[in-house]
């Protein structure tokens, strides 16, 4: 589907998905997070009883329901979702796509990448992967190649690639000269 | 780490790391409000211990309310420069002729860039702690910005922390930034001598 998207001049030059434990099982921080409200929940449930207070607005059952939302749930979201994530790095663009119901695609343009980042977290880390954020600038949308085999390698491409292209854009890398004595032109005003 | 993802033609120009004390300690204000935070708090507990003793009633609530409010002290005292002790270690920084790199990460190395092409408004900063250590940190963005109605909001900037000779390097970053950026735009070994300023005419069909 994602390959459908690639335009005649366009070449291929990496492709791939997330490590499928790792993107299943998410965030560590999440799990603790979770952690943390049920034992907040916990104890204002049970000084709400010692102190015989009437009002109990908190109770166990919020608690259940979050702990099924982030241990249960939401694993399985993403264990449905792994099938349909794939990250594409074309001479172009970058495209990320996903989604159940439907495939989402994003394509991102490397005029777009900003200050890119490697990340290997502790379930990264004994899985052999990492994510690489993309982090666009302006755009309000968050790209990541989550999870992903050899992230060093891939990263280390992207950044090359990104400057690469996008100096490319602005100007003719082919048609640059060779060196660059800094910014020296002296402004001379009309007035 | 960071050389092993310099591209073949990249060339290193600068390479340090924080001062161990000054970035360990981190901002000298949170330490003092943990420190107050932790002593008010202590105070509090044992006024409250004293006179639920007095009074015969029940301790554990109060000790584990009391204790609670002890933890953000905890986190900002002693957590926070814990873990960053850890990070220390792992923290390296690197300018090339072409882009910044910051290593950094417990777990996992984690590093990232950022191109001169994107920064803006670079700034200095010495602190307390950093006048003390002879350091200073060079954030590759502005710290704050302010938004329509004045507030002041944080943007965490990535930032060469507690390096030594911080005005050097914020010289150096400030310089390639302008250098690099207008090359990449347009190559500075074609551009005219002299800008007589901006005057093409606009005339839209």
């Amino acid at each position: 589907m994602i390959k459908d998207m690639i335009e005649p001049g366009e070449n291929l030059i990496w492709e791939g998905k997330p490590d499928k434990v790792a993107y299943i099982i998410g965030s560590p921080v999440q799990y603790l997070i979770a952690l943390l409200m049920t034992a907040g929940y916990a104890l204002i449930v049970y000084l709400s009883k010692t102190l015989e207070n009437s009002y109990s607005g908190f109770n166990i059952g919020s608690a259940i329901i979050i702990i099924l939302i982030i241990f249960v749930f939401m694993p399985i979201y993403r264990a449905i979702n792994w099938k349909y994530v794939q990250y594409i790095i074309t001479d172009k663009r970058i495209y990320l796509a996903s989604g159940i119901i439907g495939r989402d695609i994003a394509a991102l343009d490397y005029t777009a990448i900003s200050s890119p980042d490697v990340n290997v977290g502790l379930i990264d880390k004994l899985r052999n992967c990492g994510s690489v954020r993309l982090n666009p600038k302006n755009t309000g949308v968050r790209a990541n190649l989550s999870h992903i085999p050899d992230p060093y390698n891939v990263y280390k491409m992207l950044k090359q690639m990104s400057l690469d292209i996008k100096a490319d854009i602005y100007y003719p890398n082919i048609m640059r000269p060779g060196e660059n004595n800094g910014y020296n032109t002296k402004y001379t005003s009309k007035s | 780490m960071i050389k092993d993802m310099f591209d073949p033609d990249e060339n290193l120009i600068w390479e340090g790391k924080p001062d161990k004390t000054a970035y360990v300690v981190g901002p000298v204000f949170l330490l003092v409000i943990a420190g107050v935070f932790f002593i008010a708090s202590l105070l509090l507990l044992g006024f409250v211990v004293v006179a639920a003793a007095a009074g015969g009633e029940q301790l554990t609530i109060y000790v584990i309310l009391m204790v609670s409010q002890l933890i953000p002290a905890i986190i900002m005292g002693v957590a926070l420069p814990v873990y960053r002790l850890m990070n220390w270690k792992v923290t390296n920084y690197a300018i090339t002729n072409k882009r910044i790199y910051i290593e950094n990460g417990i777990i996992g190395r984690d590093i990232s860039v950022t191109e001169f092409a994107d920064i803006h408004n670079p700034q200095v900063n010495v602190d307390f702690m950093d006048k003390i250590r002879n350091c200073g940190s060079v954030y590759l963005g502005p710290r704050y910005v302010t938004d329509s109605e004045g507030r002041k909001m944080y943007t965490f900037a990535p930032a060469l922390l507690h390096i030594y000779e911080p005005y050097k390097v914020f010289e150096l970053v400030k310089k390639m930034t302008l250098d690099i950026r207008s090359d990449i735009y347009y190559p500075n070994a074609l551009r005219p001598e002299n800008n007589t300023g901006y005057n093409t005419n606009y005339h839209p069909e």
